[in-house]
């Protein structure tokens, strides 16, 4: 195998990476180090930003061939397709022939066609939200009564009508928030970033290759 | 109708989900037409976002970062013009950022609606800048806390060089930064900016978040790193209480109420089909 292709350089490299972020952020190791990282912080959010770039092109190569070949629900792909290539030129950031974020058709779409839809989409989940409440919060078991209860609680306490009647209602749901809540949420984040820190120490090392093409040797 | 075999019990525990979408509509629509205007009480998390803000000295320095897209317009546009409000009405500085891509359309929403140059005399530039979207997530973050006008070369508004204006002389870095307000849907969001700019900087966080996101920004509040949290339209409508300006928030407080009441009227139905279902099989 040709020494450019051997696995160990991708890791190497990940590691050098990885500790070029993390050794600054724990010591002071000068003004050189710390323009270096600074340095590094920018490179990695030019190649973030070129991500964005292969993210359009994989949108493109998953729905130009769907229309061509008129598998099914390809009318969808058109539209997507057809808004895509009408925001990307209108959006071009090229003031002199009139296009960019202000322009009045980019401007028209942004308003008038993808903020509601969005919204509308977000919206929505207000009503799975409803039924799933509804199927869901049932007595069937003590966990499930817990459950019940206290999402009861935190219902009455979240509109205002619930702590207008009774104010003991805020008082509860702000206990379920502030304790309870609070604490399980300590677990998830610390329990979170140990296994981020495993994970780096374990992608430092070697150990973790998932991202070398799907970890092969 | 009950269908053949099928008791009261049965529909009472499995109502078609379109009935229920249907009522939502009608009981969500007319508050949000014409509110009832029920009383709301104010928690404490809304009073300290509200005096956190009040109370900053004249000439500090605010970050406003708008780290949400239009999909949570619903929730947070309210939030983010009252906050705007507030921020406008006092004397201090504050530069406007984006760590989401949409971010700076939304942020251009809400000013141009405030219109702070007729309305509360602000100066761009002098007292406050919108420096548009940073890319690059928890990255962008790090390198703003760094160096900000390294980071975001040219402002949003008039594509000039931020070192051009006379607000960014005192806006070099999170070091300049006297709180930073998160107003924020997921990631990047306060979790980032505690780790970038809160540990390295300690500079002290606002955050307004979708009501899903709340649980999750909880900890940081009491860890005292979040000074004080807005979490969905509920506290959005407290907000526009204190500060006086009842708006888009507080219409929408009276369908929170309506909403949130006929699903717990929906779970009590589904709980009594199902006991007594239970109690029919147990004789």
């Amino acid at each position: 195998m040709a020494w450019y292709k051997r696995v160990e350089i991708p890791i190497i490299i990940t590691a050098i990476c990885a500790l070029i972020q993390i050794l600054p952020y724990y010591f002071t190791l000068g003004a050189s180090v710390e323009d270096f990282q600074a340095t590094f912080v920018n490179w990695q959010m030019v190649v973030g930003t070129g991500a964005t770039f292969v993210g359009a092109i994989a949108i493109l190569q998953l729905h130009i061939p769907r229309i061509m070949k008129r598998r099914p629900q390809w009318e969808y792909s058109t539209a997507l397709v057809a808004m895509f290539v009408i925001m990307l030129i209108f959006g071009l950031p090229i003031r002199e022939l009139g296009l960019g974020l202000d322009n009045s058709v980019f401007e028209f779409l942004y308003g008038n066609v993808l903020t509601p839809l969005s919204s509308t989409m977000y919206s929505i989940i207000a009503f799975f939200i409803a039924s799933a409440a509804y199927r869901a919060f049932r007595a069937r078991s003590l966990e499930a009564t817990i459950l019940l209860v206290a999402g009861s609680l935190l219902l009455l306490k979240n509109a205002p009508i619930g702590t207008a009647v009774w104010p003991g209602f805020g008082t509860i749901g702000d206990w379920l928030f502030n304790v309870p809540n609070m604490s399980t949420q300590r677990a998830i984040l610390i329990g979170g970033a140990l296994g981020a820190i495993v994970l780096g120490v374990r992608a430092m090392t070697g150990y973790e290759r998932g991202y070398l093409r799907g970890g092969g040797e | 109708m009950v269908a053949e075999g099928e008791t009261i019990w049965d529909k009472l525990e499995n109502i078609d989900r379109r009935i229920l979408y249907l009522l939502i509509w009608i009981v969500v629509l007319p508050p949000l037409i014409s509110p009832i205007g029920l009383p709301i009480s104010i928690s404490p998390s809304t009073v300290a976002y509200y005096e956190a803000i009040e109370k900053l000295p004249p000439g500090s320095m605010v970050v406003v970062s708008f780290d949400f897209g239009l999909s949570a317009l619903g929730e947070l546009y309210p939030i983010a013009v009252a906050t705007f409000h507030h921020l406008f009405s006092r004397p201090v500085k504050f530069a406007i950022i984006a760590t989401w891509n949409e971010g700076p359309i939304v942020a251009k929403m809400i000013i141009d609606k405030l219109n702070p140059e007729q309305t509360y005399h602000k100066v761009y530039g002098e007292d406050w800048i919108f420096l548009g979207w940073a890319p690059g997530g928890e990255q962008a973050m790090a390198a703003l806390g760094r160096d900000i006008w390294g980071t975001i070369t040219k402002d949003y508004i008039y594509k000039k060089p931020v070192s051009q204006y006379p607000i960014m002389q005192h806006l070099k870095s999170a070091k300049d930064v006297d709180i930073l307000i998160s107003l924020e849907t997921g990631t990047p969001g306060a979790d980032e900016w505690v780790r970038q700019w809160w540990e390295p900087y300690h500079v002290p966080m606002l955050v307004a978040c979708i009501g899903v996101m709340a649980p999750t920004v909880a900890p940081y509040v009491q860890a005292g790193q979040c000074l004080g949290l807005l979490p969905g339209l509920r506290a959005g409508a407290e907000y526009e209480k204190l500060l006086g300006r009842p708006e888009l928030a507080t219409a929408a407080a009276d369908a929170i109420s309506t909403s949130h009441i006929l699903v717990l009227a929906f779970v009590i139905i589904g709980n009594i089909g199902y006991f007594a279902k239970r109690r029919r099989r147990m004789e």
